[in-house]
């Protein structure tokens, strides 16, 4: 395994959030997601969220990201507040600031694998850096998979394509959900090898919502989320660590639950 | 299974009301037609009969030796259930009031006044011989009122001579004819049988009794009186008398104008299945869609125990609960678009028979129902059949985004170019056909050779037209990401692309079709209406030449006319013309020239250059003339002046030495009583040069039927005679464009249903694209980009659509005219310039609109959804 250290050049918080809230529906059938968040999350790192399902983990993504819209509070991307931004300011923000990959890879089927990873360039009219577009590539060991389709890559190859995409535009931040959802163990250990490498030998930000503690165990961080509230937080974290964070909020949850 | 279907429907409930509405509009066409079929019908069965009054049934001897005589209408009287029998006798007699003299048709009072058509607006009926009813419009005229005299001059044959009498008859009453009975003879005069008779003593055409009508009592079954008629009739009078309810006879007669078919409905029934096939498509198109959105679901049912029988029925009535629903609403729709055509029409007072109200026969019913049915049962076979192969296993895999695949097959390529060449070779057999003298065979030939190969086109399509999409897609690609991305989504379903291209192709060609080949006619017509009539209004002394003696007999205009024809408003030139009788030396005989000045009539004639070889030197003469005398274009001819007193019979007849003028013959389409001279050259050849009448052309913004008439005030006093030919000219042009206009507006439904083809195929696309429409804003597309994506991917399906249908169009327009009119003469064949335009930014604006609602539902989407696993 590689083991060589990068050292960030941008230091500090690369996202923010402050007394983040998310309330889905109204009056009596109102869910809260996200209850009163503040969490930040390093630059040039590899954080998890992890947490049960409805933990409001993948919520707390989607309004750090700016895909969602917040009820209450604060997020903010490096200086950003993305919170108070327009429609078209947060797309505009997504495009050039973050990265996406995404559980079920959501590529494009009618475009090929470069076509695909440009994307995100092209829609904002923005010229590729060939250089960078080749390190990802080499580094993605994608290089004869370039001409191909989505249809005619595995599972593992068409995550790499996404993760490529993610990166495409050097980002601040790339957000991953559960990466290797869909894939094979091997698949997936590779695909989470690629993500550890472009926050070691890149330089990226990366923020990823899992719940395999495997998976987890190849971050830097992780941030444990539970009822909508940050329930925990190791670093350096082993899979056993996870665990045994993961079974502290199962105890925690029991009386609560038994107290219902 | 039922239960099942239903809840599908209700879960695609937006989607089946898109393509409802589509077939909806086809049956409402449908169903529109033939109700304006039946009241057209009933409008023209109702004007012919209305001669016959109230009358049930009508007594048709018009085929017998000798008509109906006084006993057979006796006995007829006699039969039980006959409450009234009245003789129909007519006549054109000439009559006279104080200056006017004239002809006036009339016909005998049938006895009672329920037999007779016209109703006495002043005084009263005639009832004793003597007396006279006359039409109110014909009282006006001569400014007679009730109590004046009438003189009837009638011919009695005598001695072997005509004597003629003058009968004096008293004006009872005036009439209106409220039901246009007599409406082609401005209305009938009434006398009584008797008098009436007495003017045609000799007359058995108008003694004898050739039609008459019957009342058939209330209580009295029509039915059972006819038969009994006929019967006693047949026995008397032989099989040839008939015996005919009014409607009977009104078809009968109705079959005599059109030739026995009901053309005009067949043809417009035949735009109503064009829509219903373009609607076919759009349907088609829908149910793919919607069985392979399903494709999950009914996998689940296999795997649960549904066999391929089952989902496949599922399919099937779905779409015929589809189709009658649409049916149902279509038949609504027509039945409301007819009604509300007729009230207006009638509320307009136009001269035109209409009932009233609507007559829903069950067949108005039955049709537009089981059409939607079918069309929708049939359009869902192969979707139907589609979700029958569903593997069960594909419940177990993972939802991959629905494709719909492409067919492939050398045998449709085979089958559709076998079609194309077939029908090019039957329209090329029909021009040909058409050329050598048989129009009409040609029209036929060419019309099947034209069907034949637009079948062939069509199935073809599904081949070439996504390669045209795919074309036009790489040339839009340059335009940007967001046309990039269009052009992408446009081709990743060929077939769809191809089918919703092709419903908009059908309507456009079919527009473009007719409007190239309307403007073809025209132009052709126009050219062949300019050499008919190349004079706005001709103005005639009445003048001829004796051919006893060459002089010009009957009155001449005078100058000061010509000078008041030039001042009325709207006239812009007046030309006169002289005529003149001269010795044609190469035909060895007498010939009457028209000589005009060549300057004004070139500015008196209507926008044609027939004229144009015209100068003391030539001679214009039609090419029937020339090749009835033997000559040919450039040959020299000449013509002698004729000596005083007799006119000549040979050469030798001519005065030694009398001027003779050699003339270049020149072709010209300008058909006017003989050959074209000059002035110049005419008096050299007649001497004597009166001016017998006049050309006027009018100015171009001036209305014709104002002018004319006038004209015609302005020369009233003198006696010629004022034809206003520009008024007919007019009045064809019109004839066509209104034809035209009422044509492509049938039309344009299917071009209306294939845009909410359109409309369905984006909506569609939009909803299987749910995902890639969010990860695509997740990665940052803005909205507008997303709505401009989509707007482009309209824009391209109906460019290609609108852009084929126009090629396609003009190619069957210019076919279509070089058959039907290679007849006439050279065909122009012209591009409707305007049309193709209009015709292009409808495709464009409708593929802009199109893409409005489904881009509104795109948007909406929150790009979390992309993030959502399933």
């Amino acid at each position: 395994m590689d083991t060589t250290v990068y050292q960030p050049t941008a230091t500090g918080t690369a996202v923010r959030a402050r007394a983040l809230t998310k309330v889905y529906g109204t009056g009596e059938a109102a869910v809260i997601a996200l209850d009163n968040v503040d969490v930040d999350f390093a630059a040039g790192r590899f954080t998890a969220i992890m947490g049960p399902s409805g933990s409001g983990k993948s919520t707390l993504m989607h309004l750090l990201a700016g895909l969602d819209t917040a009820t209450s509070g604060q997020a903010f991307l490096g200086e950003t507040e993305i919170t108070a931004l327009g429609d078209n300011a947060v797309t505009e923000l997504r495009r050039t600031r973050v990265g996406f990959v995404f559980q079920s890879f959501n590529l494009l089927p009618m475009f090929t694998a470069e076509q695909n990873i440009v994307l995100p360039l092209d829609l904002g009219n923005a010229k590729v850096d060939r250089a960078w577009l080749a390190t990802l590539v080499d580094t993605l060991g994608l290089r004869d998979r370039l001409t191909h389709r989505p249809s005619e890559l595995s599972g593992g190859q068409q995550q790499r394509v996404a993760i490529a995409r993610a990166l495409i535009a050097q980002p601040e931040v790339v957000f991953a959900d559960e990466p290797t959802g869909n894939l094979d163990s091997r698949s997936g250990a590779e695909v989470l090898s690629f993500l550890r490498r472009s926050v070691r030998e890149l330089g990226r930000t990366i923020i990823m919502v899992t719940h395999d503690p495997a998976a987890a165990a190849y971050a830097d961080r992780v941030v444990l989320i539970a009822d909508g509230r940050i329930a925990g937080d190791i670093s350096d974290p082993t899979p056993e660590a996870v665990l045994a964070g993961l079974d502290a909020l199962r105890t925690v949850e029991a009386p609560t639950e038994a107290t219902r | 299974m039922i239960r099942l279907t239903l809840a599908q429907m209700r879960r695609s409930v937006g989607r089946l009301t898109a393509a409802g509405i589509a077939i909806a509009l086809g049956a409402a066409f449908v169903a529109a037609t033939l109700l304006a079929g039946n009241a057209i019908q009933r409008g023209t069965y109702d004007a012919l009969s209305a001669a016959w009054g109230k009358a049930d049934l009508v007594i048709d001897a018009d085929m017998t030796a000798e008509g109906l005589a006084e006993r057979d209408l006796e006995a007829v009287a006699a039969l039980d259930g006959v409450a009234a029998v009245g003789a129909h006798h007519e006549t054109y007699q000439e009559v006279t009031f104080g200056a006017t003299n004239t002809y006036l048709y009339a016909v005998a009072t049938k006895g009672d006044p329920s037999l007779d058509a016209q109703t006495v607006s002043a005084g009263r009926a005639p009832a004793a011989p003597g007396e006279i009813a006359l039409p109110v419009s014909f009282a006006e005229r001569v400014g007679a009122v009730v109590g004046d005299e009438l003189a009837v001059t009638i011919d009695i044959w005598e001695d072997e001579a005509y004597r003629t009498e003058v009968r004096r008859v008293e004006i009872v009453g005036l009439l209106d004819d409220p039901y246009n009975a007599y409406a082609s003879q401005s209305g009938a005069a009434v006398a009584t049988a008797e008098e009436l008779l007495s003017w045609n003593v000799n007359d058995a055409m108008v003694s004898a009794a050739w039609h008459a009508s019957v009342a058939v009592s209330d209580s009295a079954d029509t039915t059972e009186v006819q038969r009994e008629i006929q019967t006693m009739l047949g026995a008397a009078l032989g099989p040839q008398a008939q015996v005919l309810t009014r409607d009977e006879y009104a078809r009968g007669l109705a079959a005599e104008f059109t030739g026995g078919e009901d053309v005009m409905t067949a043809v417009v029934l035949g735009f109503a299945a064009l829509s219903l096939l373009v609607a076919g498509l759009v349907i088609s198109n829908t149910f793919q869609v919607l069985v392979a959105q399903r494709a999950r679901t009914l996998a689940l049912l296999r795997c649960v125990g549904a066999n391929k029988r089952q989902l496949r029925l599922s399919v099937l009535l779905e779409a015929s609960l589809l189709g009658l629903a649409a049916g149902v609403l279509g038949l609504l729709v027509g039945a409301g678009v007819a009604q509300a055509s007729l009230s207006i029409l009638g509320s307009m007072d136009l001269d035109v028979p209409l009932p009233a109200w609507i007559e829903v026969t069950p067949t108005v019913v039955v049709v537009p129902l089981l059409a939607s049915l079918l069309v929708t049962t049939i359009a869902a076979l192969a979707p139907a059949r589609a979700a029958s192969r569903t593997s069960p296993l594909a419940a177990l895999r993972p939802l991959d985004p629905p494709t719909v695949r492409s067919r492939s097959g050398r045998i449709g390529i085979v089958i559709s170019a076998l079609l194309i060449l077939a029908g090019i070779g039957f329209m090329g057999l029909g021009i040909a056909t058409t050329r050598i003298g048989g129009a009409e065979m040609g029209l036929l030939i060419a019309f099947g050779g034209g069907a034949l190969s637009v079948v062939g086109v069509l199935v073809s399509t599904g081949f070439w037209v996504p390669k045209v999409a795919g074309a036009v897609g790489r040339l839009v690609a340059r335009g940007g990401p967001t046309a990039r991305l269009a052009a992408a989504n446009t081709l990743r379903n060929p077939r769809r692309t191809a089918a919703t291209s092709t419903a908009l192709l059908i309507g456009v060609t079919l527009v473009v079709t007719m409007s190239t080949g309307a403007a073809s006619a025209r132009s052709a017509l126009t050219a062949e209406l300019d050499s008919q009539y190349p004079m706005d209004v001709s103005i005639e002394g009445g003048a001829a030449v004796s051919w006893e003696d060459a002089s010009v007999i009957d009155a001449s205009l005078e100058p000061t006319l010509v000078e008041q024809v030039a001042a009325v408003e709207g006239v812009d030139t007046v030309a006169p013309f002289s005529i003149g009788l001269t010795w044609d030396d190469r035909r060895g005989t007498i010939t009457e020239l028209v000589g005009v000045d060549p300057e004004k009539a070139r500015a008196a004639f209507h926008a044609v250059d027939a004229l144009a070889d015209l100068d003391d030197s030539t001679v214009l003469m039609v090419a029937s003339d020339m090749e009835a005398a033997n000559i040919v274009e450039g040959a020299a001819t000449s013509f002698t002046l004729l000596p005083a007193g007799p006119v000549p019979t040979a050469a030798a007849d001519l005065e030694a030495g009398a001027e003779q003028v050699t003339l270049t013959v020149h072709e010209s389409d300008v058909a006017y009583r003989g050959p074209v001279v000059t002035l110049t050259t005419l008096d050299r050849l007649t001497q004597a040069t009166a001016i017998d009448g006049a050309w006027a052309g009018l100015t171009e913004d001036a209305d014709e039927g104002t002018a004319t008439k006038e004209i015609q005030e302005a020369v009233s006093e003198s006696g010629v005679y004022v034809s206003g030919v520009a008024v007919e000219r007019a009045a064809l042009e019109r004839v066509i464009d209104t034809m035209l206009a009422i044509v492509v507006g049938l039309l344009a439904v299917a071009v209306v249903i294939a845009l909410i083809g359109v409309t369905n195929t984006l909506s569609l696309s939009v909803i299987e694209r749910q995902r890639e429409s969010a990860t695509l804003r997740a990665i940052g597309l803005t909205k507008k980009q997303l709505r401009s994506s989509l707007a482009i991917e309209g824009l391209l399906i109906t460019l290609v659509g609108s852009v084929l249908g126009i090629a396609l169009g003009l190619a069957y327009g210019w076919i279509g005219t070089t058959a039907a009119l290679g007849l006439i003469g050279d065909v122009r064949l012209a591009v409707p310039w305007r049309d193709l335009g209009l015709v292009l930014l409808v495709g464009l604006a409708a593929g802009l609109g199109a893409s409005v609602l489904p881009a509104r539902r795109a948007v909406r989407t929150s790009p979390v959804e992309a993030l959502a696993v399933d």
